[in-house]
């Protein structure tokens, strides 16, 4: 397999299929890079994907070293087929949130053991909507995936009740110097790809690793049954920092206090959201670093979202856990758009808070 | 060219009404070969002829709208958001967060802003943002966007074509192009010498907004007859008329008071005798095609309509298949070649 970095390596996560409950196609490229820059590696019982790195070096405590957990989630929103109809369409329910909005007219890819069938979901056409269902969002219940089968056989030849698709989306750069990334599950393919270009970084340049560093590549965070928790159980980390997108909403007729974060000015640092109140002390001690250090970096400032660093902090006897975020606008749909400086800087915090010792 | 590859290429091409000279070069690049003779007239049509060998052959137009649904840049929002208005019937419903590309100095690509749910209010949960409210990120600024493009600047879907089961295709802009490269495709595989008259294939402009393009460009040709082809609606679960108009059922011959009721028998007893696949749409008053205005050109021009049933119409996911585009690229073949129809309908 080749072996990719930086946006090339995004891409090719983002294109992987990996709706929550099937990760085994991340999982395996995933493992396809890493290979060769971990000292061991883990798949647990709920199918995370743990890599570690050892430390050493004089910073290093060989007798009990300290251990961190970097995590970020494999799985992205999708779709389940509920249902087969007699003239062959497919009825679906999401798998995680997406916005009924998001899902007309998309097109999707559905996954039939290792076999990928296409389809668009389609629902009423304009012309035969009444008025009033113009304006309306058509319920997910009035949708269906057309694959292009004429009857309920032909659909059963390629596609299962229980089969689980995702978005078909290109990955595409684009804006001012291509420096936005359009693509389907950014969220969170970013936090994996950042992931392992750290662990290349830190087993290539790193002479002094101050920790054994867990990096866990989770499962199911979207539909909030996290595979993070078993993650965090096995592992029983020191402190925990969660790699993820955050949904943010810099963008035309929205006001400043409801913008969450804005593109381009670094990972967004949580104190709170809806389902973790985060360690202020750690939130103010990496704020600060990065400030310091010139590396961009922004608090999160709306109370929204939930990811994988409650389960983390809850884990065992509780887990001190920092949750730093590239600002994602439109996550959960199939065009996902984040900025290409903020995977760099979030990158560039995380190897400078461990080169240095900090966490 | 084959025509799955016109399929996959004519529907491509930026057409948003109004904007039909985007494309004249690259349309004239695809299927010029095909052709004899070419111009665009003064309202933007594309002609085609193709020319028998013979003097004071009968002119036979085949026409298809070259024009496709789109958006036009209405405003640009100094942090580079761009807002527009629609040209021609589009969905909003289909919009949050789909690609398009913004046909500007360069193209450039944008993505529709969707509300991210926690901006979502109480009670909010199922309105529809109207088109006006809709904004396009671009990537660029307000300032930086002064350079790519401006007010009226055309955006159309993102052309992306997916193949699914059954020979299906869907992508954007086969309303009406798919049936243009059927038209080119039948007029490619026709004989010179077994052709029954001059034919003139028109790619006319705005369809979409009234159909002025085929009004003018029937008036400078002066056709004997006419054949239109258009899109129809092939029958999904929700529509309560009949099931005979689906993917697959071929050609969907209409009958109507607007067209000419000898000349679609003609075709009809065509395809009986050819053996090519078709079935009778019904639609007494108003095609919403072409042909209405067509046929009261002039001293009147005596007119066919063939239609191509399409899924998902007006979005950027149109489905139509691939085995009734050949059916109708047979029918365009027999009908320019039909001695028997240009006997009755030649002046």
């Amino acid at each position: 397999m080749n072996k990719y970095s930086g946006i090339e390596l995004l891409e090719q996560l983002s294109l992987l299929v990996g709706p929550s409950g099937c990760e085994d196609k991340v999982a395996d490229f995933i493992l396809s890079q890493i290979d060769g820059v971990c000292d061991e590696y883990r798949t647990d019982r709920a199918a995370n994907l743990i890599a570690k790195i050892k430390g050493k070096g004089a910073s290093y405590d060989e007798t009990s070293p300290r251990k961190i957990m970097i995590s970020a989630h494999m799985d992205e929103v999708g779709v389940m087929v509920t249902d087969i109809t007699d003239e062959g369409y497919l009825k679906f329910a999401t798998v995680g949130g997406i916005d009924s909005r998001v899902l007309c007219g998309k097109s999707v890819l559905l996954l039939n053991e290792d076999k990928l069938c296409r389809g668009v979901i389609a629902s009423k056409p304009i012309h035969l909507q009444s008025k009033s269902e113009r304006e309306k969002t058509t319920p997910i219940s009035d949708m269906y995936i057309d694959i292009g089968a004429s009857s309920r056989e032909e659909a059963e030849k390629n596609i299962r009740i229980g089969d689980e698709g995702v978005f078909d989306s290109d990955f595409v750069c684009f804006g001012k110097d291509k420096k936005k990334i359009k693509g389907k599950a950014l969220d969170d393919r970013l936090g994996c790809a950042v992931m392992i270009d750290l662990m290349r970084e830190i087993k290539r340049d790193m002479e002094d690793i101050p920790y054994d560093i867990y990096f866990a590549f989770t499962t199911c965070e979207e539909i909030g049954i996290s595979g993070a928790a078993v993650a965090a159980t096995g592992i029983s980390p020191d402190l925990a920092i969660v790699l993820e997108t955050t949904a943010v909403a810099d963008i035309a007729g929205v006001g400043e206090a409801s913008r969450v974060a804005t593109q381009g000015e670094g990972g967004a640092v949580s104190y709170i959201d809806r389902s973790t109140v985060y360690d202020r002390e750690l939130c103010d001690k990496v704020l600060d670093f990065a400030r310091e250090r010139g590396i961009k970096a922004q608090v999160k400032r709306y109370l929204s979202g939930g990811n994988d660093a409650s389960h983390i902090q809850r884990s065992r006897d509780g887990v001190k856990t920092l949750a730093l975020s590239a600002p994602s606008r439109y996550i959960h749909s199939p065009s996902n758009v984040v900025h290409r400086d903020d995977m760099e800087a979030i990158k560039k915090l995380i190897y400078a808070l461990i080169a240095e010792a900090k966490l | 060219m084959e025509l799955k590859e016109l399929l996959l290429s004519l529907p491509a091409l930026m057409s948003v009404s109004g904007y039909e000279r985007y494309s004249t070069e690259k349309l004239n690049t695809l299927i010029g070969d095909v052709f004899d003779e070419a111009y665009t007239d003064a309202i933007g049509n594309h002609v085609f002829i193709k020319r028998c060998g013979k003097e004071k052959a009968p002119k036979i137009l085949v026409d298809c709208h070259f024009d496709e649904i789109g958006m036009i840049v209405s405003g640009i929002s100094e942090d580079g958001f761009l807002s527009v208005a629609g040209v021609g019937g589009v969905d909003t419903r289909l919009l949050g967060a789909s690609e398009v590309v913004i046909y500007g100095k360069e193209e450039i690509s944008g993505v529709f802003a969707a509300t991210p749910p926690h901006l979502i209010g109480d009670g909010e949960g199922d309105k529809l943002k109207s088109l006006k409210e809709l904004v396009i990120d671009t990537g660029y600024t307000g300032k930086e966007l002064e350079d790519i493009c401006n007010i009226g600047t055309p955006v159309g879907y993102k052309p992306r074509y997916t193949e699914l089961l059954g020979g299906r295709i869907a992508g954007k802009g086969f309303d009406d192009k798919a049936c243009g490269a059927c038209a080119v495709y039948g007029i490619q595989t026709a004989d010179k010498n077994s052709l029954a008259g001059d034919v003139y294939f028109v790619f006319s402009t705005r369809e979409e907004i009234g159909g002025v393009g085929a009004q003018t460009a029937t008036y400078g040709i002066d056709p004997d007859y006419a054949l239109v082809m258009d899109v129809t609606y092939a029958y999904t679960p929700e529509m309560n008329r009949g099931k005979h108009i689906y993917l697959g059922s071929g050609a969907a011959v209409c009958m109507s008071a607007v067209t000419d009721r000898r000349l679609t028998k003609k075709v009809i007893s065509l395809c009986e005798q050819k053996g090519i696949k078709y079935s009778i749409e019904a639609e007494p008053n108003n095609t919403g095609t072409n042909a209405n205005k067509m046929s009261k050109v002039g001293d009147g021009v005596p007119t066919v309509l063939a239609s191509l049933p399409l899924k998902n119409m007006h979005t950027a996911n149109e489905m139509l298949a691939l085995e009734d585009c050949e059916t109708l690229s047979l029918l365009v073949r027999e009908f320019i070649c039909s001695k028997e129809i240009a006997e009755v309908f030649a002046r």
